[in-house]
């Protein structure tokens, strides 16, 4: 038999059975697609006593696109993501890393609330959604709140959830006309985790940068804006030096350290190059370069 | 603990009982019998365990067994009725797209699926199809012509 004693499932098919289960057993983790929580549990990473399946809850899978905003159920598989959000270019960034992320296979069970609540630095959709700017809604024994995703992360594993929340959706904005968004990343090899990742958004008017974010992920903790790269772009017209200055300025603002995919160095210089690329092809899809 | 599920495999009907963590790879193999689903890695990277849940390719090693309750899964035994899967199993014999065999159950699987959803793939699309399926013997450019030669087969038996 098995080293630990192996955890109890349920499958719940309603958000507040779920969080009658978290309070319940204190040691209980929710279960969306598994790609995570079942390799850790099998690696002995972690030792949950009860599993609480969330993938038969009707609602959490659906994503519902209207005129102002996206509304992602937290089940919403990468498969699903790309498949009903490809028709809004101005969500390129999103729609760019779920399909990015693991193999078809990993595809078809990964689900965005898994990504998050992992909240690997690595992880695939945060740092787009941080650029486009979306909150997550979090339900706990009080009730709903929404927290913007640039501020859920707290390290590496860590975010503000508490043992008894569950994160229902992700709610994104639709930017604006004129706002294009992307996100580019490095690995080593097809199936591998970031080194690096970049987000940016960009909105221009009358050919002057009005709107931006610059998000760095598997640079730092948790993912990072590059606060100073966009003050560098604001206001400004894009041009190639204007770009080249928010791409060096963001490559010192990353936090890296030294690992198995990467130097500390070699991250930052990933940092300067991504950023530049990524500026430059919306620059020039925005028409203002 | 364990739990009584109920699903379908291969179009048999399985009444099984699973533990809370236990993976549908383990209750294939293990219970079931269903040795086709190869375990290779165990942890989502080489594909050898993919099979189909409600028509979609996914890691058995990853899947929840108890989430399968209800559930519709084909392995590659399962295609053994299927006439494509004649020709499949022909073209991957002729180039020389199987040398060790560990991968080519999950592989037939994803080329399955792909021919299901797109009879006439690229050559980009192949390679997507199987990104998620390791090969370590053939270099996959052989796997790559079977599935296009598999495809325009099937064409020409349709038309
Ligand atoms: C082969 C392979 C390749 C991968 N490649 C990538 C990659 O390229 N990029 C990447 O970012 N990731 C990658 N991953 C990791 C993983 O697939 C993703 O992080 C995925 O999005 C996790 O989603 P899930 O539904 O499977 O999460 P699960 O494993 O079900 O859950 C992960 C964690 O989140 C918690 N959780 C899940 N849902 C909720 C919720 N609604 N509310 C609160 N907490 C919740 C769980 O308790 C658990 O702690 C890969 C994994 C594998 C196996
Ligand atoms: S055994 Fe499942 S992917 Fe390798
Ligand atoms: S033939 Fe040996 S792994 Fe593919």
């Amino acid at each position: 038999m098995s080293r630990y004693s192996r955890p109890e499932y349920v499958k719940v098919l309603t958000v507040d059975d779920a969080i009658e289960e978290l309070i319940r057993n204190g040691e209980a983790y929710v279960v969306a697609g598994g790609t995570d929580l079942v390799v850790n549990m099998r690696l002995g990473r972690c030792a949950p006593r009860k599993l609480v399946d969330l993938s038969a809850v009707p609602q959490l899978s659906v994503v519902s696109p209207d005129h102002n905003s996206v509304v992602i159920g937290a089940t919403a598989t990468m498969s699903r993501i790309v498949e009903a959000l490809s028709p809004w270019p101005s969500l390129s960034a999103l729609t760019t890393a779920a399909s990015l992320l693991g193999t078809p296979q990993v595809r078809n069970l990964a689900t965005i609330g898994g990504n998050i609540g992992n909240a690997s630095p690595s992880a695939e959709l945060v740092g787009p959604l941080v650029a486009l700017g979306a909150s997550a809604v979090l339900r706990g024994p009080k009730g709903d709140r929404c927290v913007p995703i640039e501020e859920l992360f707290v390290g590496p594993g860590e975010t503000v959830l508490s043992k008894s929340e569950v994160l229902t959706a992700v709610d994104v904005p639709i930017p604006p006309t004129k706002t294009l968004t992307a996100y580019a990343r490095h690995r080593r090899t097809r199936v591998d985790l970031a080194t690096v990742g970049v987000s940016v958004a960009l909105g221009v008017t009358a050919g002057r940068c009005q709107h931006c974010r610059v998000v760095l992920t598997a640079v730092a903790p948790t993912p990072l804006r590059a606060i100073e790269a966009e003050g560098v772009l604001a206001g400004q017209k894009l041009t190639e030096e204007v770009i080249a200055q928010a791409a060096l300025v963001a490559s010192a603002e990353a936090r890296p350290i030294s690992d198995v995919r990467a130097s500390a160095d070699y991250r930052r210089e990933l940092v300067e190059i991504i950023t530049r690329r990524s500026l430059t092809s919306l620059a020039a899809t925005l028409g203002v370069n | 603990m364990t739990y009584p599920i109920k699903l379908v495999v291969n179009g048999r009907k399985f009444s099984p009982r699973v533990e809370g963590d236990e993976t549908l790879l383990h209750l294939l193999r293990e219970k079931l019998g269903v040795k086709g689903v190869k375990a290779g890695c165990e942890s989502g990277e080489c594909g050898a365990c993919t099979v189909l849940v409600d028509g979609q390719p996914v890691n058995s090693c990853l899947i929840l067994a108890a989430r399968c309750d209800g559930k519709s899964v084909l392995t590659v035994e399962g295609l053994r009725a299927n006439p494509q899967m004649a020709i499949l199993e022909q073209a991957f014999l002729e180039k020389g797209a199987v040398q060790c065999g560990f991968c080519s159950p999950g592989m037939i699987i994803s080329a399955h699926s792909l021919l299901q959803k797109s009879p006439h793939p690229t050559e980009d699309e192949v390679r997507e199809a199987i990104s998620g399926n390791l090969c370590r013997c053939t270099g996959y450019a052989k796997i790559v012509e079977a599935i296009l030669a598999a495809a325009r087969r099937m064409g020409e038996v349709e038309t």
